[in-house]
């Protein structure tokens, strides 16, 4: 402990700016993955909600018999991502139609239905389990279905459920290459700035060869100090990133009402922020390793024309 | 303490900066290294610190081979031996004490051994006062005898010095000359680059003449034929 602090004080004292700049490049780089992580997956969760609340409708012929409305029950139970289905009649089918357009007025209710035939088919209503629930799942069911006897139609939101298709697609593949660029972009400038560090210290490593330093005792302080600038830099940028985040929330809260959907969003969970901050420390002990043990070889470490 | 056998450093075709040197230097000795800039004589020493390989040819220092020296052993022979550059090369974020003590860091020594035996070294080249000054607070001639310090203080056996008082004037490497000196008196082998043809000439100590890698003509005797051949051709 005694020694990690005076480490890192002395490293902090003599190197206070290529510390800075390093540990600043690593903020940087965290935020914006970070914040591109946070921004999809709460976008994903809005998109989710809308998603429940597609659902497929089977319409039954009227002419459907016995045998086929089994095959039918049947086909629904084998099939896993169903989660559930609820038969409506003719007559529950026309009640509920009844009940939502009442307030329109008995004459229209009335020219609609014209003789006593009761128009509207019997049908089924399918539950699909959330986890499975995915666009290409719903339409390929739903074209399932309309092949099977008896059925006369299959509704699931077509027109809906493409654009939530497009859009998830487009964000996926934006957060990716966005991630993509920043991480080269990362390494670079990482491995020039700790580059650029390790210039300044080749002195120093030089004479602790000099004076018999084994390779593990020259390397461990860098190592320390790699893994301390980087959990200060997942530590601030996590702390930046709540700021925003909270930021955010109230504006959106503040325009959008008390739309419930805001509910679903959420910063990191706490094992996601620790999984981060250990993440930062390794991935600082990993470059500062890189680059100290390709200046300290062991054998013959330091080249120095000297004349 | 100090054997090369049939040794060359070749870095390139045009550039021998060793060929053939062979030379014994006993344990005890104190022996000048000499020679005009270019000669091989910071080569050598980098040979013998482990800094650099030969071409070809044996290496042995303080008993150890170094041509069968692994890279894990090598901070281990470089125990064995202190070494004193021209330029210091102290560590500008540490103290005069932390400096010396940074030997003795390394070996995992106590924390009050260090401190005692730092504090006995400093005693010794005549700055236990400024142990908490930083280099740059010290002379040229302060800052080489921190140097020398943390060369000595954990008792390595050998001591090479590469142009000591390159930087230094005549009273100060005066000075340096004799810390080296009371050094050897104790029993600590010295071996001394030098452009000094003052102490050369002055001390009857032996001198190792190199020039184009080589040994120059008479130049690697014991020390006693040593003074008459200085007398004649210096
Ligand atoms: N790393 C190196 N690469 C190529 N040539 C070198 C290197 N180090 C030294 N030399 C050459 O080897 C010769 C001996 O150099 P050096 O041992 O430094 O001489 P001295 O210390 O006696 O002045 C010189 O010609 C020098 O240019
Ligand atoms: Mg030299």
């Amino acid at each position: 402990m005694n020694e990690l602090k005076s480490v890192l004080l002395r490293s902090w004292q003599s190197h206070f700016w290529t510390n800075t700049a390093t540990t600043g490049v690593l903020t940087l780089s965290f935020s914006l993955i970070l914040g591109i992580l946070l921004f999809t997956t709460n976008l994903g969760r809005f998109l989710a909600v809308w998603g429940d609340e597609i659902q497929i409708t089977v319409y039954l012929k009227d002419t459907v018999s016995a045998e086929q409305l089994g095959a039918i029950k049947r086909g629904f139970q084998s099939e896993r991502a169903i989660e559930g289905f609820q038969y409506i009649n003719k007559e529950a089918a026309q009640a509920s139609f009844e009940k939502s357009l009442s307030s329109y007025g008995p004459d229209f209710l009335r020219a609609i239905q014209g003789d006593n035939e009761n128009p509207f088919p019997a049908s089924y209503l399918i539950k699909i389990a959330k986890e499975k629930k995915t666009p290409e799942l719903i339409a390929g069911l739903a074209q399932e279905f309309s092949k099977w006897g008896g059925v006369e139609d299959v509704s699931f939101g077509q027109e809906w459920l493409k654009n939530y298709a497009v859009l998830l697609k487009i964000v996926r593949l934006m957060a990716m290459v966005f991630t993509t660029i920043i991480l080269i972009g990362c390494v670079f400038t990482v491995s020039n700035a700790v580059q650029a560090s390790l210039t300044v210290r080749r002195e120093e490593i030089e004479i602790l060869e000099l004076v018999g330093a084994t390779q593990k005792t020259i390397r461990r302080p860098f190592i320390v100090e790699g893994a301390f600038q980087g959990i200060l830099a997942a530590a601030v940028s996590l702390f930046l990133l709540a700021i925003a985040y909270k930021l955010i929330y109230q504006s959106l809260d503040s325009v959008l009402g008390a739309a419930t959907t805001l509910s679903t969003l959420s910063f990191f969970p706490f094992y996601l922020v620790v999984f981060v901050l250990v993440l930062g420390a390794a991935i600082g002990a990993a470059g500062s390793y890189v680059c100290v043990a390709r200046l300290n070889t062991g054998w013959a470490a330091v080249h120095e024309g000297h004349s | 303490m100090i054997e090369l056998s049939h040794v060359y450093k070749i870095y390139s075709q045009s550039v021998h900066a060793l060929s053939n040197l062979t030379m014994k230097i006993a344990r005890g000795e104190f022996v000048y290294l000499t020679g005009p800039s270019g000669a091989g004589k910071t080569t050598l020493f980098r040979l013998i610190t482990c800094y650099d390989r030969p071409s070809s040819g044996t290496v042995v220092v303080a008993g150890q081979n170094l041509s069968t020296v692994t890279p894990d052993q090598v901070p281990f022979v470089r125990r064995k031996v202190g070494v004193v550059f021209q330029d210091f090369k102290l560590l500008k974020n540490r103290t005069s004490f932390e400096n010396v003590a940074l030997p003795l860091e390394v070996l995992g020594m106590k924390r009050a051994e260090i401190t005692a035996r730092v504090n006995d070294m400093l005693d010794q080249v005549g700055l236990r006062y400024k142990s908490g000054y930083w280099p740059n607070q010290l002379s040229g001639g302060e800052q080489q005898r921190v140097a020398i310090a943390r060369a000595l203080v954990s008792k390595p056996g050998l001591l090479i010095a590469d142009e000591p008082t390159g930087n230094l004037d005549q009273n100060l490497s005066n000075e340096i000359m004799e810390l080296f000196a009371r050094i050897n008196a104790q029993g600590t082998t010295v071996f001394v680059a030098t452009h000094n043809q003052s102490f050369i000439s002055k001390g009857n100590r032996r001198v190792i003449r190199l020039e184009k890698g080589h040994i120059a003509d008479g130049f690697n005797r014991p020390a006693p034929q040593l003074q008459e051949v200085a007398a004649r051709e210096l």
